[in-house]
Formats: structure tokens, C-alpha cells, sequence
């Protein structure tokens, strides 16, 4: 089957649209106009009512070729505006077209299993980014100076990263060993009674859309540290929302990314359950049981700009939560600079407790105040 | 007759044991009326006076069927009836029997062993004939005696076994009792015979025995009770009677036995000898005196340093003092009586090291010698103030820089015509009371500044409160000394410093006369913040004003210069480099801070921000029990262990006067023990 790649074109001009992250409409970059995502759904599904009459891609052929080279990861879509190849791996899902820069949405990803279930709008633009990494290196007296003025952001790209929600209620049970014990003496023995207890502990709890991040390629701490999203400004997934970001489908099943959720309530509840057992001695766990109930999962593509910043060879990336403006990323460290800070700081708290010394000696305390 | 005679004899023993002290000699066996015919009787005595004249061991027999406490009543007999050294004493009362070993070679011969061994299966072996009973007895004890001459040599047939194992040339006391009997030979002859001169002399001279007795073992008894037993049973004393009343007591004597075996030695005092020789004489003074030369085999030099040491306490006993550590003594007030007044010049001497004495005696009839004589050999400081009253008169006398600083002439007239009134008038304890205050004030007045005339005693005062208060803010006290006669100040302020009065350990006197001021110093706290640079210093501010004869100008300046001196404080290097070093690692943590600033990723690992608000709910919350265990241990109390005792003086504390206890003979003993 051929690739459909999926294009909007403006209905007033024909140029390529692109979705506005701040007034969350479709707007087209020559003329001005913008529609809502759902106008804009309705006039594409007129289209290709028209469509179905027209004969099938001359380079479909080709397309098919490339297609059947699924093992080197690598797929070959067209550029509905200007026929350009796009060369992408078989994850790639929205992109921009290299030749002429409109963005191609490869329809394909987003239909059956791969349809995602939400989507949270970008609110944040390219500059919101930019900004923001500007602002991240603010403030950090260890970066390398250089870093500050000779880095140069390589490429920085809004994408729709793919995240599995996980929602569940979880039940946990859990059994400790603790003791307590009482210390009397009748005059002539020391005694000490020492109780055993079991303690049993069990609850239950709501968790809600805990989100795993579903892409391969993405690093799974960068994008946890992404969190904490607002999904309560979700939408029901529509691809005018990918218009002018990339996107990619999810690789990483739901049954494997569940594990990473599971580990995370199973923690919360351990740590909460813990809480309870004080005013026993040397309190050990013994088992945790953990289940869930009404297991539900949702595929959601949420908004992250991602930064490729180039420094003394080295590539460096930075993500930016899409909705919320959360800049993270590790920024390389001045050793020399630290060495300073250190004995800076050191050196001028040595010298405090050094003259308080002096000043206790010299009112009277002989230096023996510390 | 005869027999009639005898019983009525026997019945009037009975009643008055103490008259028939006078009861015919020759006679060893007594028994109730009717036991023996007067034959009998006469035969078994010819037997027991036999073996007396051969062994020179008396063996006595009486059986009174209704003595009641026969213990006691054998004491009675044995002081009313042997005549012998040795003697056998077998008692019998209807009910039971007892058996008195008195001297050396009874209780080795006839011990409590062979009483129930040998002499009671010959006594029992024969039934029925109470002669013959007798008879088998006697034998009996005359073949111990036999074996115990057999195996320890002796005088086998001698009737005087005891001395004449006694050398001729060993002097005799004055009750003829030798005074040295040297059974282990740790004297030459002649060094005996010389020793023994001594004894007899110091004995004659001062009416009081002193014996010196070496042994080869206790015979398991303590060294204490031999001593006594000793002393008793031989017949010592000065006044006891000798020969013919056995034992002795209450005679006036002092008495030093070595037993080699465990290397024991007991001094044993009795009658006069108690109180000439206290506990505090004899364990501070005599012993110190002879045992280190016993502790170096030199038993000679020991027992003369010992005859040397008897003397000195008896001559000093006679001159009305006995030796004792008290401060103040009375002449005829008990120990409870004397003691708060000796405890209070007690703290006086511990807190200024000034002793305050007061000696009164009937004896004292030259008061000025024995004020010399007791200044010179027995002041436990080396300053004080002594008044010594005997019936003539009294004396005082300031003894020592420190107590001749602050008992100026004024002084000891003030004290004078306080105390005569009492005295005049016999009250001794208003005398004494007066005199402790006074004295006490005069001394804890004028601690620290002794400038004879030169200031008032107002100035004094006021400038002795300013160093006290230094003292006890920074433990260092300062002394400033006046004297505008003194050549060197420097030997003014060291000879001061060494001589017992400065009794802080960390000290610096200034000792000061007209032209010029030297400072000495003691203690390490002391010398390390009187510091040469520092004392020259001092020294050079005080000195102008003693030039100008400003005294009150000079202490001023000592005392300025002096406290700056004080609060002068090393820089504590140490502390320093601890507090920069851990302050450059407290800066390490800013640091890190900034470090961990450049991360901000990382993976989460709690779900709790996606937790439904409010959703949490606890379905079981349970502790069950298991079991419990109880353990115990022995409760260890905590104890503050405090100091031992006084070595070889088995921890005794001393309350003056002597302590006395009871020996086997009856007679009441002084005296002390232990080993060398």
C-alpha cells in the first residue's frame, strides 16, 4: 500500500497550513486565513470524495520498492506539494518536506492500531523554546563560558512525542516486621521484653494517565522529566493538530511500557504504605502484593520541542514540554570552575569560623568556643 | 585430818578463787571431795610435780563438777594455781571438759591436737580408778613433752626450758624477763647483747618494758594475738609481778615480734605503753622508722632504729604530749571532746597551710622547751602558730615565714590578751574556742598579701580580696610580698614559694623590697602565661613606685599588669586549622549545589502526582502480635570507686589516741601490724 502522506492545503490560497500553537487554530502562513481544526477536517473529507476518481500515485511503484526494504528501518514518502522525497524510518508519522518545506503527515501512522486516542495541543512556540533554553543556561555559574557564547542550536523541532496513559485502580497490600520492646529493672536484673508484630497494611488508590513515554528513540528520563503535563487540556486526536511538527507513532508496545507504570504506583503505594507503621523499632517489609482493576491505557501524542545544541563536538539535547514550558536537559560542567566555587566558598567560610575563633579567644573563651 | 583439812581447802577455792591465790605450791591436781584419797591425791601430785621438775612444764588437773562457765573459771585457776612458764591447765566440769596451753613450749607440745589425740585415748583408756585415770593423763603428757624435747632439741631435763635458751649476756627487763629473745638468730651475739643493753635501759628509764621477740612461724595465729600472748604469758610488763602469778597483765610494756615464715611483724603496747605509743606514733612514726631497714635484711639496724624510735615516743609521752597527730590536745579530754577543735585547725592547715596548735598538759612545766622541742620534731606544717600552757604558764610562738608574716607582734598580743582571761580563769574550752577564731581570721585575712607594716590593714584587706578574686576567676593565685629588708627579692619570692605556705598549684609571687621586685612562678598554667617578657614587664611598672616607697601605688600596678598577664590567652593554632579545614569543607557543599544545578534529568520513579485526589484508602491496618521475649541481665549499679587505704596501714583512719583490743589472756593491748 502506498504511502499516504497527508497534507492541508489552505482552501483560500492552496498553500500549505500549519497549526497555530497560540490561537490553537490552523492558519495559513501567505494569506492570513485560519480555520478551526474540525473545519478544516470536514473540507478534507470533501476532498477526497474527489479524490477517489483520480488515478493511483505514478510512484507508487517506487514507493512499494522502498517499502519491501522495511529492514534497513528507512521509508521513502512523497511530498504531496511538490513530489520531493521525504526519507524517514517506518516510525516517522509528520515531518517537513526538505524541498519545499510544507508538512507532510504520513496518514498511514495515525489509522487503526496506531490511531492515537488524545492528542495535547503545542501551546508553546519555536521562539517559547528558545527562549527558554536561553534562559535554562541562566544562572548556572559551573557552565563553561563557552558553552554560553559558542554553542549554536543545531536544529530544534517541535514533535509530537508518543506516550502511553496508564489508568488503574491499584490495590496493594503489604507486611512488615517491626517490634517494640520495654526496659525495666527490679534492683538486681535489667530486663528487657522485646514484642513481635506482623503488621498487615493494604489500600487502595486511583491512579490516573500516569504517562510512559512510547518512542524508542526518545530518552525515557529527558522525556520523565518533561512531566508534569495537563491532560486535562487533551484533545481527541484530529492530525490538523500535527500540521508544521514532527511526529512519530509508537514503538514501544503498551505491554512493555507498562512495566515502567506499574513500577512507579508500586513504589507511591510502598512509600505510603511505609508511613503508616511508625512507633514500631527496626520496621523490615517482608512482601508487597500489588494488583490492579479497571486497567485502562490511552495512546497519546504529547507536545515536546527538542533542541540539538552542538558544543566543542559534543551534541547536546535539551527538551522543552510543549505545554508547559519545562526546559530540561544536562549541561556539561567547568571543572576548573567548580575547583574555584568550591574553594571560594571554602575559603570565605573558613575564614568566618576562623575569626569567630579569633573573636571567642580574644573575648575570653580562649578558642575553645568551637 | 589432812583430808578434812584439804576439802575444806577445796570448798573454799570454790567460793573465793581470787584468796586462794595463796594456795600451797607443789599442788597440780584438784578435784571435788571424795574422788581421791588424800594417798591418792598425794601420788598423783609427786607424779605431776615430777614431770615439772623434768620438763619444766607445769600440768595441772581440776575437776569441779559444778564450775559453771568453765572457760573463764580456767582462767581464774591458771592465775591462782601454775607457777611454771610452760603449763598444761585440763579442766573438767561435770558436763565438759576445756585445756589452757599457757606458754611457748605447751602450746607446741600440748596443743589442742594432742590434748584430744594421745592425752584423751590415755585418759579414756583407763575406767573406773580415778588414780590410775590420773596417772595414765600425766604419762600421757610427760611422753609428749619427751618428744616434742627429742625433735626440738632443748633443755630435755631442764626445768627452765625458756631461759636457757636464753644467752647469759641478753640484759633482762626489770622484771627479769630477757628483753631480746632472738629464737631465729638474726643478731650476732654481740650485736644482741648490745641491743639488749639498750632495751633494759630505755626500760628502766621510762618504767616501761621494751622487748624485742623473732620467731619462726606463728603456729597459726595471728601476729597480733602472739604478740599479746607473748607479752602475757611471759610474764612482761614493767610493774606486773614477776614469777609466780603466771600470766601478766596490764603490766606497762611494748613489745615487737618478727615472725620470719611470712615475714610478720606486730608491735603489741600495753598498760602506760598504749597511750605513750598512739596508733598515729606507731604507724606514721615508728614504723616508718624501722621497717624499710627489716624490708633490707638489716635486723639490726632495724631493731635499734626500732629501740631508737621507743624512746623518742616514751620521752615524748613523758614530756606530756604523746605522739599523735592531733593539732590540739588537752590533757584528761577524751577523743570526742578534742575532735571538732582539731578538725577545724585541720581545715585551716589544708585550706592555708598554716597549722594552728594548742598543747596543754599538767606536764608542761617548762612551757617555752616543750614549745621548742615539739616546733623542731613534731609540726605536720612547716608554718604555724603553737600555744603551749602548762601549769606555770603558756607560750606562743609563730613558726615559718608565712605564719611570722601574719602573726606580727601586735597580733600575738591581741590573741595573748584575749585568750588569758579564759585561761586565768581555768576555762579551757572559752581558751580554745577564742584562740581557733582568732587565729583562723588572722590567717585567712592576709592570704596573699604580706607587707609587714606597710599598708593598713584595711589596705590589706581590700588588696587581699582583689587577689583572692583573681584566684578564683582564673586558678592562678598572686602573692605580693613587701619586705623592704630583704637583699634579693627574687630569693624572697622563691624561698616563699618553696616554703609550704602557697598552696595553689599554679602560683607567681612578687616578691618586692625597697629598690626593685622579682617575680617566681609555679605551676605550668602558671609559667606559661608568666612568661619571661612578661614578667620583666610587670616587674618594671611595679618597680617605680617601690623606688618612690609607694607601696600601695606598687600593688596597685602588680595588680593591673597582673590581671592583664591573666587574661592572657594562647591563640589555639589547633582549633583554628580544625575550623578552617571544616569550613572549606562546609563550602564544598555551595559548591555541589551549583554542581547539581547543571542535571535536570532524571528518571521518575513515584507515580504519587497522578494519584486521584482523595482516592486513597486504607483497607487494612492490623498489627498482630507474635510473640514476646524477655530477656534479663545482672543490674550492674554504678559506683563511684573511691581512693585505697593507706598501704600496709590496712585503710585505717586515724581519730587520735591509740586503739586498743582484748587478747586471749584477758589483757587490753595497743598496738599495730603487718609484714615488711
Amino acid at each position: 500500500m502506498p504511502q499516504q502522506l497527508l497534507e492541508y492545503r489552505c482552501p483560500a490560497c492552496g498553500a500549505s497550513l500549519q497549526f497555530d500553537s497560540g490561537s490553537q487554530q490552523v492558519v495559513c502562513p501567505y494569506c492570513d486565513s485560519s480555520f478551526s481544526p474540525q473545519d478544516l477536517i470536514d473540507y478534507d473529507s470533501f476532498l477526497k470524495e474527489d479524490a477517489k476518481n483520480e488515478t493511483s500515485d505514478p510512484w507508487s511503484k517506487d514507493a512499494e520498492r522502498w517499502e519491501k526494504d522495511e529492514a534497513t528501518g528507512l521509508n521513502v514518502y512523497t511530498c504531496a506539494a511538490c513530489g520531493g522525497e521525504v526519507l524517514g524510518d517506518d516510525t516517522l508519522a509528520s515531518a517537513r518536506c526538505p524541498f519545499c518545506d510544507n508538512t507532510v503527515i504520513m496518514k498511514r501512522q495515525f489509522t487503526g492500531e496506531w490511531k492515537p486516542d488524545l492528542v495535547l495541543p503545542f501551546k508553546l512556540d519555536k521562539k517559547a523554546a528558545q527562549d527558554a533554553f536561553r534562559k535554562h543556561l541562566h544562572g548556572k555559574k559551573l557552565l563553561p563560558n563557552a558553552f554560553r557564547s559558542e554553542s549554536c542550536i543545531e536544529e530544534i523541532k517541535g514533535m509530537y512525542v508518543p506516550f502511553w496513559l496508564f489508568s488503574s485502580d491499584v490495590s496493594a497490600s503489604m507486611r512488615f516486621k517491626g517490634n517494640t520492646s520495654r526496659a525495666w529493672t527490679d534492683g538486681k536484673y535489667d530486663y528487657v521484653e522485646t514484642s513481635n508484630y506482623a503488621l498487615l497494611r493494604a489500600a487502595t488508590a486511583r491512579f490516573n494517565r500516569i504517562p510512559v513515554d512510547g518512542s524508542e528513540k526518545m530518552n525515557d528520563a529527558l522525556m520523565d522529566s518533561l512531566e508534569p503535563f495537563n491532560f486535562n487540556e487533551a484533545v481527541d486526536f484530529q492530525t490538523a493538530y500535527l500540521s508544521g511538527y514532527f511526529s512519530d507513532r509508537y514503538d514501544v508496545e503498551a505491554d512493555v511500557s507498562v512495566e515502567r507504570a506499574k513500577n512507579r504506583f508500586t513504589n507511591t503505594m510502598q512509600s505510603r504504605l511505609s508511613a503508616t507503621t511508625g512507633g514500631f523499632n527496626s520496621v523490615a517489609m517482608e512482601s508487597t502484593t500489588v494488583s490492579e482493576r479497571n486497567n485502562t491505557r490511552e495512546y497519546a501524542l504529547l507536545p515536546v520541542w527538542l533542541l540539538h545544541v552542538k558544543w566543542n563536538g559534543k551534541l547536546y539535547t535539551f527538551a522543552m514540554n510543549g505545554q508547559t514550558g519545562k526546559l530540561v536537559g544536562n549541561l556539561p560542567l567547568d571543572r576548573g570552575r567548580l575547583w574555584k566555587f568550591r574553594f571560594l566558598y571554602g575559603g570565605i567560610l573558613a575564614g568566618i569560623l576562623a575569626g569567630l575563633c579569633l573573636l571567642g579567644h580574644f573575648l575570653g573563651c580562649g578558642g575553645g568556643c568551637l | 585430818m589432812k583430808r578434812l583439812l584439804s576439802v575444806l581447802l577445796i570448798a573454799l577455792l570454790l567460793i573465793f578463787p581470787v584468796l586462794t591465790a595463796q594456795a600451797e605450791d607443789g599442788q597440780y591436781v584438784y578435784v571435788d571431795p571424795d574422788i581421791l584419797t588424800a594417798e591418792e591425791l598425794e601420788n598423783v601430785n609427786t607424779r605431776a610435780a615430777e614431770i615439772a621438775e623434768s620438763r619444766g612444764v607445769g600440768v595441772y588437773y581440776f575437776y569441779y563438777s559444778d564450775v559453771e562457765d568453765l572457760p573463764s573459771y580456767i582462767m581464774e585457776f591458771a592465775e591462782a594455781h601454775v607457777v611454771e612458764e610452760n603449763a598444761l591447765v585440763f579442766g573438767f566440769n561435770a558436763n565438759y571438759r576445756y585445756a589452757l596451753q599457757i606458754g611457748p613450749i605447751a602450746e607446741a607440745a600440748l596443743n589442742d591436737d594432742a590434748v584430744d589425740g594421745p592425752i584423751m585415748d590415755a585418759y579414756r583408756s583407763v575406767t573406773g580408778d580415778p588414780e590410775r585415770k590420773l596417772l595414765a593423763f600425766l604419762n600421757a603428757a610427760d611422753d609428749l613433752l619427751g618428744a616434742y624435747y627429742e625433735t626440738h632439741g632443748g633443755a630435755n631435763a631442764s626445768g627452765e626450758a625458756d631461759t636457757e635458751a636464753v644467752p647469759g649476756y641478753i640484759a633482762l627487763t626489770d622484771g627479769g624477763k630477757p628483753t631480746l629473745v632472738d629464737r631465729e638468730h638474726l643478731l650476732s651475739s654481740s650485736e644482741a647483747e648490745a641491743l639488749s643493753k639498750r632495751l633494759a635501759e630505755i626500760g628502766s628509764e621510762y618504767k616501761c618494758d621494751v622487748v624485742i621477740v623473732t620467731v619462726p612461724s606463728l603456729d597459726g595465729k595471728t601476729s597480733e594475738a602472739y604478740a599479746d600472748d607473748y607479752f602475757d604469758y611471759n610474764g612482761y610488763g614493767y610493774g606486773a609481778k614477776p614469777n609466780g602469778e603466771g600470766t601478766t597483765i596490764n603490766g606497762d610494756g611494748v613489745l615487737l615480734l618478727i615472725s620470719m615464715e611470712d615475714r610478720d611483724f606486730a608491735i603489741s603496747t600495753s598498760g602506760y605503753a598504749i597511750k605513750a605509743f598512739t596508733d598515729y606514733g606507731i604507724q606514721t612514726y615508728l614504723e616508718d622508722l624501722f621497717l624499710p631497714y627489716l624490708s633490707n635484711n638489716d635486723f639490726s639496724g632495724g631493731f635499734n632504729a626500732f629501740a631508737d624510735g621507743c624512746e623518742s615516743l616514751l620521752k615524748t609521752a613523758r614530756e606530756g604530749i604523746p605522739y599523735d597527730y592531733r593539732r590540739v590536745f588537752v590533757e584528761g579530754w577524751t577523743d570526742q571532746r578534742l575532735l571538732p577543735f582539731n578538725d577545724r585547725a585541720e581545715s585551716v592547715a589544708n585550706r592555708y597551710g598554716i597549722g594552728i596548735y594548742y598543747l596543754e598538759s599538767s606536764a608542761l612545766t617548762d612551757a617555752d622547751a616543750f614549745g621548742d622541742t615539739f616546733i623542731r620534731s613534731r609540726l605536720l606544717e612547716g608554718n604555724a602558730i603553737v600555744l603551749v600552757k602548762g601549769p606555770n604558764g603558756h607560750s606562743m610562738q609563730a613558726v615559718g615565714s608565712a605564719a611570722y608574716a601574719k602573726f606580727t607582734t601586735e597580733k600575738l598580743v591581741a590573741i595573748r590578751d584575749a585568750v588569758d582571761p579564759y585561761l586565768n580563769a581555768g576555762d579551757t574550752n572559752g581558751a580554745l574556742t577564742v584562740y581557733l577564731d582568732m587565729c583562723s581570721e588572722i590567717i585567712s585575712d592576709y592570704g596573699h598579701v604580706l607587707v609587714g607594716n606597710a599598708l593598713t590593714d584595711t589596705q590589706r584587706r581590700s588588696a587581699n580580696e582583689q587577689l583572692r578574686a583573681l584566684y578564683a576567676e582564673h586558678g592562678i593565685a598572686l602573692y605580693f610580698l613587701y619586705d623592704e629588708t630583704a637583699q634579693d627579692p627574687e630569693a624572697l619570692a622563691k624561698s616563699f614559694l618553696d616554703s609550704g605556705t602557697v598552696l595553689e598549684a599554679n602560683a607567681a609571687v612578687l616578691g618586692a623590697n625597697a629598690s626593685g621586685s622579682a617575680v617566681a612562678v609555679r605551676g605550668d598554667l602558671a609559667s606559661y602565661k608568666f612568661s619571661n617578657r612578661r614578667i620583666a614587664k610587670l616587674t618594671k611598672e611595679v618597680d617605680p613606685y617601690l623606688q618612690a616607697n609607694n607601696i600601695a601605688g606598687a600593688f596597685d600596678a602588680f595588680t593591673a599588669r597582673g590581671e592583664t598577664v591573666l587574661n592572657w590567652r594562647p591563640v589555639n593554632w589547633l582549633t583554628l586549622a580544625i575550623a578552617s579545614i571544616a569550613g572549606l569543607f562546609i563550602g564544598f557543599i555551595p559548591a555541589n549545589a551549583l554542581k547539581r544545578q547543571l542535571t535536570s534529568v532524571g528518571a521518575q520513579t513515584s507515580a504519587e502526582a497522578y494519584m486521584e485526589p482523595a482516592s486513597f484508602a486504607m483497607t487494612q491496618n492490623a498489627n498482630v502480635l507474635l510473640g514476646t521475649r524477655t530477656s534479663r541481665t545482672v543490674h550492674v549499679v554504678q559506683q563511684s570507686s573511691s581512693g585505697g587505704g593507706r598501704s600496709g596501714g590496712g585503710g585505717s583512719s586515724f581519730h587520735g589516741g591509740s586503739s586498743t583490743h582484748h587478747s586471749s589472756s584477758g589483757g587490753t593491748h595497743g598496738g599495730h601490724s603487718g609484714k615488711f
